[in-house]
């Protein structure tokens, strides 16, 4: 169509993309829809499971068929909505889910068996003998398109924003809000899903109704001198709790694609409009069919025709008002078809209304060629030249965002159509999303919402809409013949049939519905769909639509690229991973590093090509026989001092540090008051009232916070100060017989020699210029000094002890090798030997708790029956009855062949050099007293006999600590 | 054999996270504030006073109220109902904070050598009006001199400090350096490509 037609467009700046190898033509302004339907290509895509010819259906993110796949390589968007997507010149487009061509689909041979492809076919067709004979073809079949073949380039952006007013839709209703709002002195953000503000009175100016230009134009000008801040092409999302909204703004200026907003505001206006209800008659899914909503804005904004002589099937006033637009467009119309015997509109002169009556067949497969029109109480049918229907069938208020904030939805009966009633706290609705079709009234509503006023919302404008917009029996008995099917989603090739055979099958809740038929599901899920799937689903049950209900709204309101969601979470952002301070000494002696407990750490230092384990094995045996070093700077380290510090710690741990001498230190387990082991450590004790608390790598977090709770919840009245302080203190541990004579090499104070200082002891000392604390522990079993030190210092002691070191063989050793040494000495592993369900005394760490006089956290639970329980599961040692098989780590302990409960598993495992056999930990039901039993291991399929042993495997009398 | 003294690593030099800095443009400089000091000084709820009097000394004029900091080199930041965290450039400030409050001797009121755990990152310039949503929720940005949040930077935790309209520090974790320093690069980033 010629201008002035075409508002959106610029007709000064052509542009050409290509549209499965067809070039096609637009302007600036186009959608990629618009521009295929200027160009006469009303076939673009084809069903999802049928492989029918589908056609544009809309004019917005509602689409259920105009899908598309956007660029190609790794920025290809696939099986995204035409109507949505600006075109742009150069761009490439393809239709997704055909094989060899859209013309000719060999998939559309399904077509021809839909009678036996109903609702729940694939669930009652493909399960004899096995569905997995079927899945590789259906999943080849499956999808609309084709997913990128590489990781996203583009660049995406997530902000931020804080605003008084958020008034989410550009629409009249929208804008008057909005700027009701800054004139009332509030701070005002109105995001417009579309290029342009306006909404449905955008798109009136071609009848000149009540002068809409002008009144866009006024209200436009409004908006702006009041201070709105307006942002197009911004599509809200979703809400989330405390007024949080997130927007997707389409950014596309060759830096960033797509920009996430999320936005707090103090009080939201929704204002997001309503969808078109499309009438639902046999073959309504042929290319050529539209809400005439559609049919409507492509003349007014993109100058388009959709058809040369179109036809409208309504049974809502609003039908006449395209019929007007159309025809004041100079579009043929060929008549309204209108359900109703009245309305309170009338037709353009000269156009016939067929009224109480129905299209009962549509002729053309790729495109249409005609309508077939019937009486609804019977007849003779007609059959009219046509190639474009207009369908308008009633509006459904968009209240996606009004239901994710958990508003209540009511029916109108006089509308067909569900409301946001009563109002939210602090969210608010205006105009056609309130249900408000009469554009007086919902200005002066949205006014007095948009001030902060209360009012109700003026529900109405659209005349009578009946809920059933289907052909009677009668009217599709005038045809002679079976009728097409009726389509009631598009998307998903759902029927009338198919909805009717789920409520024969006894599915009545509107869930059911969606997830036997996929009707509602997928990239529109079910915007056009979901109210005339629930008055059908209504008549069918005998309950009316109020009683059927809707499905849940959930975000996103339409699809969205995951890059958008993620926006920078990628790489090294993808999320934070610590850093030791010795990083860079493990990178020059080839640390292989992985993450450990949100720590990035040398699982290895691999020599040649060397397996890990292998390497693992080595560095154990070497600390075995020589000396090894270990950065242990993630061991989680936090200060408790205070009066009460002894006292608090007594509470928190099972075992009682109370009775430390100051120097000395106590192993000690945390638990969770349902007594479950949560975290393990060294506390040692600096002074009367200073406590230095070591816990799990990657536990810090989680133990410093359970200490604040309870003192800050229960033990309130200790006086006690919880400082974590894991980052400021390196940790460098020498290990192994040769320990002492590497740190007396390196001018340690003769004061740490063992003979000076006791196991589990820690000393406060000076060394090269700073403040150290050395704690005589180990976790290996050899000779071991943990030395903390200022965490800025830790590169230069690694270096120092390295160098020194070479007179020892001193080499370093990572975080597997360390496993396999604790293995050895059956020592703990926290998350390894230990599950969501692991007591102290299901490790042996019950000693001394019935002594103990303090109470503890989690005690009581100790004496619940099932932790009491004879048959629980307890850590035993166990060994290959051949000694040479390595017991995998979560192979079961089996008594039958399974699948049957176990009665143990392998909790960790290692070969150990030094024994030359493999090791191994497990839980083990009554574990104690089967030491000494053959048991069998299970590990995919295979069986292997072990003995149960007592631990530690190596150096039980714990001699080697002493060097 | 004596002990030579350890030096002090530069953990930005030693992991190259300052090559992560975005590059300065006329809207926004950043860099690493080093060296830097940070003394925890913690104390019991009834016992504050013995901590108004150090900080008196500090050159601290008052302790700052919830969300708030006071002075200018030493920065003394609220940080919890029982903690301040002075921040300075001057070894002599701190470890005149830390001799007089000393933990060993007092438990109710002491101070705490953090300056190797934590890290300070300043962003400059008016263009970080842009680059601050990009990096903390809204409402977690301070917007006034004088304030600083703790806040949730995308999944680590930071204290923002508004020195000025234009001017503010990061100041989080070291061991989180690199990526805190990656997202900073990234907000940077999106920032000049809108312009």
């Amino acid at each position: 169509m010629a201008a002035p037609h075409g508002a959106w467009i610029d007709r000064s700046r052509p542009l050409r993309f290509d549209f499965n190898g067809v070039e096609v033509k637009g302007f600036a302004g186009d959608t990629v829809a618009s521009a295929l339907l200027a160009q006469g290509i009303v076939h673009v895509g084809r069903s999802f499971k049928l492989h029918r010819p589908r056609g544009i259906f809309s004019c917005g993110l509602e689409e259920p068929t105009g899908l598309v796949d956007i660029g190609a390589g790794r920025y290809r968007t696939p099986n995204t909505r035409a109507t949505d997507i600006a075109a742009a010149d150069g761009m490439t487009t393809n239709t997704g889910n055909v094989w060899p061509s859209l013309a000719v689909d060999l998939a559309a041979i399904n077509s021809k068996f839909a009678a036996m492809m109903p609702a729940g076919f694939y669930y009652k067709t493909f399960m004899w003998p096995d569905w997995h004979l079927f899945e590789p073809a259906i999943r080849r079949m499956a999808g609309l398109g084709v997913a990128a073949d590489g990781p996203d380039p583009d660049r995406y952006d997530e902000v931020s924003q804080q605003v008084e007013v958020l008034v989410i839709g550009a629409g009249a209703a929208g804008m008057q809000a909005a700027m009701s709002a800054a004139q009332s002195g509030r701070q005002v953000l109105l995001l417009e899903s579309g290029p342009h503000p306006g909404g449905w009175l955008a798109s009136q100016s071609l009848r000149g109704e009540a002068n809409s230009q002008q009144r866009l134009d006024e209200l436009t000008r409004q908006v702006a001198a009041a201070g709105v801040q307006l942002r197009a092409n911004c599509t809200a999302l979703g809400l989330y709790d405390h007024q949080l909204a997130v927007a997707l703004e389409t950014v596309d200026d060759g830096t960033v694609r797509e920009r996430l907003w999320k936005i707090r505001a103090e009080r939201i206006v929704l204002a997001t409009g309503a969808i078109e209800r499309p009438m639902l008659f046999p073959d309504n899914d042929r290319p050529g069919v539209m809400l005439a909503s559609a049919v409507e804005r492509y003349a007014t904004h993109f100058g388009v025709a959709c058809g040369k002589r179109v036809v409208i099937s309504t049974s809502c006033d609003s039908g006449y008002d395209v019929a007007a637009s159309l025809n004041a467009a100079g579009i043929e119309l060929a008549a309204i078809v209108d359900f109703r015997e009245t309305s309170a509109r009338d037709a353009p002169p000269g156009v016939k209304v067929f009224r109480g009556s129905s299209i009962v067949a549509v002729s053309g497969s790729r495109a249409i060629k005609g309508v077939t029109v019937a009486a609804n109480r019977g007849g003779k049918s007609e059959s009219i030249a046509v190639d474009c229907v207009a369908s308008a069938g009633g509006w459904t208020p968009a209240v996606n965002l009004y239901s994710m904030a958990v508003g209540k939805l009511r029916w109108v009966e006089d509308l067909s159509m569900f409301v946001p009633d009563p109002p939210l706290k602090g969210i608010e609705s205006v105009g056609a999303c309130a249900g408000a079709f009469e554009l007086e009234l919902a200005l002066e509503h949205a006014d007095v919402i948009g001030r902060g006023n209360a009012m109700p919302a003026p529900v109405g404008g659209l005349g009578i809409v009946p809920a059933r917009n289907t052909p009677t029996l009668a009217a599709l008995a005038t045809l002679g013949r079976r009728s097409g099917k009726i389509f009631v989603d598009l998307q998903n090739d759902v029927s009338a049939d198919d909805v009717e055979l789920a409520a024969r099958e006894n599915y009545r809740s509107v869930e059911h519905l969606k997830r036997y038929t996929t009707m509602g599901m997928a990239t529109d899920q079910g915007k056009t769909s979901n109210i005339n799937a629930l008055v059908l689903m209504g008549e069918l049950t005998e309950r009316k639509p109020a009683e059927v209900g809707t499905t849940k709204f959930r975000p996103p309101v339409k699809p969205v690229t995951l890059n958008a969601l993620a926006a920078g979470r990628t790489g090294e952002r993808y999320r934070p991973l610590k850093r030791m301070p010795g990083h860079a000494w493990h990178e020059t002696h080839g640390g292989l590093f992985e993450e450990f407990g949100g720590w990035l750490r040398p699982a290895a230092y691999c020599q040649n090509s060397e397996e890990i384990i292998t390497a693992a094995e080595r560095e154990a045996l070497h600390v075995r026989t020589h000396v090894g070093i270990f950065e242990g700077s993630p061991l989680g380290k936090i200060e408790v001092y205070g009066p009460d510090a002894a006292t608090f710690l007594d509470l928190m741990y099972v075992g009682t540090m109370s009775t430390l001498a100051i120097g000395q230190a106590r192993y000690g387990l945390l638990l969770r008051e349902d007594g479950v082991i949560f975290d393990d450590g060294i506390v040692a004790r600096l002074g009367e009232q200073h406590f230095w608390v070591n816990t799990t790598s990657g536990g810090v977090d989680r133990v410093a916070l359970a200490f604040e709770e309870w003192q800050q919840c229960e033990y309130i009245n200790h006086r006690v100060l919880i400082t974590p302080v894991t980052s400021s203190w390196g940790n460098v541990t020498v290990s192994g017989p040769k320990a002492w004579k590497l740190l007396a090499a390196a001018g340690f104070d003769e004061s740490l020699a063992p003979p000076n200082m006791k196991h589990m002891t820690m000393r406060e000392l000076e060394y090269g210029g700073v403040q150290i604390r050395v704690m005589r522990a180990s976790f290996s079993g050899e000779l071991g000094y943990e030395i903390n030190l200022p965490a800025l210092h830790t590169q230069s002691l690694l270096e120092r002890l390295g160098e020194v070191g070479r007179e020892f063989d001193a080499k370093p050793y990572g975080i597997e090798a360390l496993m396999v040494l604790r293995t050895e000495k059956g020592f703990l592993h926290l998350g390894a030997d230990t599950d969501g369900t692991t007591l102290p005394g299901d490790v042996g760490m019950d000693r001394g708790i019935a002594k103990k006089a303090a109470n503890f956290v989690g005690r009581r639970s100790l004496l619940r029956p099932v932790a009491l329980d004879a048959d629980r599961m307890q850590l035993v040692g166990l060994l290959p009855v051949d000694r040479t098989s390595r017991l995998p780590t979560g192979a079961h302990i089996v008594t039958k062949t399974p699948p049957a409960p176990i009665d143990g598993f392998v909790t960790s495992s290692a070969y150990s050099g030094v024994l030359g056999m493999p090791v191994a930990l497990a839980m083990l039901k009554r574990g104690f007293a089967r030491i000494g039993e053959t048991v069998t291991l299970y590990h995919l399929g295979r069986t292997l006999q072990v003995e149960v042993v007592k631990t530690p495997f190596f150096d039980p009398k714990g001699g080697r600590l002493e060097g | 054999m004596k002990a030579e003294d350890l030096s002090v690593s530069s953990r930005v030099q030693l992991s190259g996270v300052a090559q992560l800095l975005p590059r300065a443009t006329d809207n926004c400089q950043s860099s690493i504030i080093e060296p830097q000091r940070v003394v925890s000084i913690r104390h019991l709820p009834d016992c504050e006073n013995a901590v108004q009097k150090v900080l008196a000394d500090a050159n601290a004029r008052q302790v700052p109220a919830a969300g708030q900091f006071e002075g200018n080199d030493p920065f003394l930041l609220w940080r919890s109902p029982t903690e301040y965290l002075l921040i300075t450039s001057s070894d002599k400030v701190a470890d005149d904070c830390l001799a007089a409050l000393p933990a060993a001797q007092n438990a109710l009121a002491y101070a705490l050598d953090l300056s190797a755990g934590y890290l300070v990152v300043e962003l400059q310039g008016k263009g970080i009006a842009d680059v601050l949503p990009r990096l903390l929720d809204a409402s977690a940005i301070p917007q006034n001199r004088g304030r600083c949040t703790r806040a949730r930077l995308a999944e680590i935790a930071v204290i923002a400090v508004r020195l000025a309209d234009d001017r503010v520090w990061l100041v989080a974790d070291r061991a989180n350096d690199r990526y805190l320093l990656q997202w900073v690069s990234y907000a940077v980033q999106a920032t000049v490509s809108r312009t």
